[in-house]
């Protein structure tokens, strides 16, 4: 069963469809990465899971629940933000304890106490009723009900305090704080940093005290909204292995938005591509790369060649004048398709040996790779390849059958 | 045998130094003539007798001793001290939620409203006194039958405090908390706090600098202002401008002069005491 439900959610800001209908299942402990373009709606939706923006329309469900009405602070959820926003006036320590400072620590005794007292009072009603309809008007009934609310009074003064025995005092509660703070700086690589001011730390810094920030409240969802947008390339890769390392270990539901497909594929269970407030395609990473659902797909995550073509039957593609073997069916006959192939795909191969012939147009070493245009009759492919070929060269293309992917017309 | 490099001196930009400094003058020139010597004066004024002339001067602390031996002028120096922290404090609690309210509405509300209030700032004080004094014999002779009955009250010189004040309360509040990061109490929603526990955790700590100087900028002109007194006190009520006033009307300098020095002190302390509670001072939100 779904942890987290998203019900056709519908968002508009004055007469402007930002989302329409998010239809989204989340399961407990899942990765799951929202992708896409600025301005697709990412945000929004974590925003509205978050409890920060309200949907036009629709529900989210959390377990089953419908958590609209539930204002930010009362959520499970806790978030961390694009720029992290860290108290400025707070030092690291304290920082990472607000959560738990405006917690009260006796809430759930509070409550109990609350329950007791009303059982009492409906003890006590049941009780007058019995005299108020009583018509012998018998004074040994009053006497038997006075002496059963007494009863009913002590006992509940008793169970209150046995129950605020177990309340926790505020210098205990100090000492709780304390233990989770450390427990949680540690857990992000800094200890030792409680003192600091704010100000004095590096983004990948102030992005832990952030990260422990929101953990602390043990929420069954993190939200994260681009948190490694404003950091350096070795540093995002660093944090990216960690964030993944703090989901597994701390068993908690990550819902995390980025606009970075390579950061989605690195880390995700699960990937919701959106575009123009919709779900493009959701699948794991292999899925979503190997098998894009359309052009818009294809073409965001990672490079792609994408060729218009016609399906002639199942197994059996034509573009660019050829018909090829493939391992797509189930189309309609002769139905006009996109073909994806991916550069890293190709082969470059000598002439006469590979299935369509080109000329190399461009060469443009990329560190692991080269990128090489080559020109064909109808357009140009992009091809990585560890080998050099030199401009102007004529050489053949070719792939495997397994290589095309055949993707209906959006 | 080791030799040590000598320690770098910082280079000093003597060019641009002495720009600054030039673009500093007319202050330099203004805390000379006006600041330096007439504290110097004042200093002279108040530890001297009343001499004629600079042969015949003499030093002395009788002009401290008159002030301190005579039970009414430290009554009257406690009682300006006591209104205008009144009234201080009511302007506070009028002008941070104001302010809080305001920082949080559209642009276009925001400045409107602030145009409104400070709008007594652009009238005559004289004026503004004078009107809330009508104010006041007109429910004097409504309900009292005598339009004087509440002057010089504590309520009439508050409330003339609070009035002609009120703007050098909520500018200083409203323009450090316009600046304050929104996101911020978003975190705090975020991490459970509500509403209240967001204002009192978050938003105070982060806007006290601006409340400690909101609450001097009322709170020192309050202390030594004639206006109100005048108008509102009726004459009834001897604050400490209207002993300086005296003072000097009737030619005692030195004594004018000591009075204005021990209340100096005074306010200087406060000034002292509440710069220690702003331990939060110069943070804000989008300094990063």
């Amino acid at each position: 069963m779904a942890f987290i439900e998203l019900k056709d959610v519908t968002k508009e800001f004055n007469n402007q469809v930002v989302l329409r209908g998010i239809d989204l299942e989340i399961k407990s402990n899942e990765f799951v990465t929202l992708l896409g373009p600025s301005g697709c709606g990412k945000t929004t939706t974590l925003r509205i899971i978050g409890g920060f923006i309200e949907p036009t329309g629709g529900e989210v469900l959390f377990d089953g629940v419908d958590i609209l009405k539930l204002p930010a602070y009362k959520r499970p959820t806790n978030t961390v933000f694009q720029r992290y926003s860290l108290f400025p006036h707070l030092n690291v320590y304290e920082n990472v304890a607000f959560g738990l400072r405006v917690k009260d620590q006796n809430r759930d005794a509070k409550q109990q106490i609350e329950i007791l007292k009303d059982i009492y009072k409906k003890d006590c009603d049941a009780l007058q009723y019995k005299v108020n309809h009583d018509r012998s008007n018998s004074e040994a009934l009053k006497l038997e009900v006075k002496q059963q609310k007494a009863l009913l009074k002590t006992k509940l003064k008793q169970d209150i305090e046995a129950i605020k025995v177990t309340f926790v005092s505020k210098k205990k509660y100090e000492y709780i704080i304390e233990e989770k703070v450390s427990k949680y700086l540690k857990m992000v690589g800094l200890d030792g940093y409680e003192d600091r001011s704010i100000s004095k730390l590096s983004g990948g810094q102030m992005q832990r005290v952030a990260i422990a920030r929101a953990l602390i409240n043990e929420p069954k969802v993190l939200l994260l909204d681009e948190p490694l947008a404003a950091l350096d390339l070795k540093l995002r890769q660093e944090m990216q292995y960690e964030l993944k390392e703090i989901q597994r270990s701390a068993g908690i539901t990550f819902i995390f938005v980025t606009h970075d497909q390579e950061e989605a594929l690195t880390m995700s269970d699960k990937i919701v591509v959106m575009n123009k407030g919709e779900i493009q395609q959701v699948g794991t990473p292999v899925d979503i790369y190997n098998e894009p659902i359309n052009r818009f797909v294809a073409n965001f995550i990672g490079e792609s060649n994408i060729v218009s073509g016609i399906m002639k039957k199942d197994y059996l593609v034509s573009f660019d004048g050829f018909d090829f073997e493939c391992v797509d069916k189930g189309f309609d006959t002769d139905q006009a398709v996109d073909v994806v192939l991916r550069p890293e795909d190709l082969d470059i191969v000598e002439q006469g040996q590979g299935k369509i012939s080109g000329i190399v147009d461009s060469v443009i070493f990329k560190g692991v790779h080269f990128e090489i245009d080559v020109k064909t009759k109808d357009r140009v492919y992009t091809v990585h390849t560890t080998d050099f070929k030199a401009e102007g060269m004529v050489v053949d293309l070719d792939w495997f059958p397994e290589d095309i992917h055949v993707m209906e017309v959006w | 045998m080791i030799s040590f490099p000598n320690k770098q001196q910082p280079i000093k930009d003597t060019k641009k130094l002495n720009f600054e400094f030039y673009l500093g003058s007319p202050y330099y020139l203004m805390i000379f003539v006006l600041v330096l010597i007439p504290i110097v004066l004042m200093l002279l004024y108040a530890f001297t007798t009343d001499a004629s002339s600079l042969v015949s001067i003499r030093f002395t602390i009788d002009n401290f001793i008159e002030f301190f031996v005579q039970p009414t002028f430290v009554a009257s120096m406690w009682e300006s001290v006591y209104l205008s922290f009144v009234s201080a404090v009511i302007c506070l609690l009028i002008c941070y939620p104001v302010a809080f309210i305001l920082s949080r509405r559209k642009l276009v509300t925001q400045k409107i409203m602030v145009a409104l209030i400070t709008s007594n700032m652009f009238i005559n004080s004289l004026l503004l006194a004078y009107a809330v004094r009508s104010i006041f014999e007109m429910i004097g002779s409504a309900f009292f039958d005598q339009p004087r009955y509440l002057l010089g009250t504590d309520l009439a010189i508050i409330s003339g405090m609070v009035y002609l004040y009120l703007p050098f309360m909520l500018l200083p509040i409203y323009t450090h908390m316009a600046k304050l990061d929104k996101n911020l109490f978003e975190s705090a929603e975020d991490l459970g706090a509500n509403k209240i526990q967001t204002i009192i955790r978050v938003v105070i700590p982060m806007s006290l600098s601006s409340v400690l100087t909101g609450f001097m900028m009322v709170f020192l002109p309050a202390s030594t202002t004639l206006v109100i007194t005048r108008y509102l006190g009726d004459g009834q009520r001897k604050m400490i401008g209207d002993l300086i006033d005296l003072a000097f009307k009737s030619g005692k300098f030195g004594y004018g002069a000591a009075i204005a020095l021990v209340l100096a002190v005074i306010l200087l302390i406060f000034v002292f005491l509440i710069k220690k509670v702003d331990k939060y001072e110069g943070v804000l939100a989008n300094e990063e």
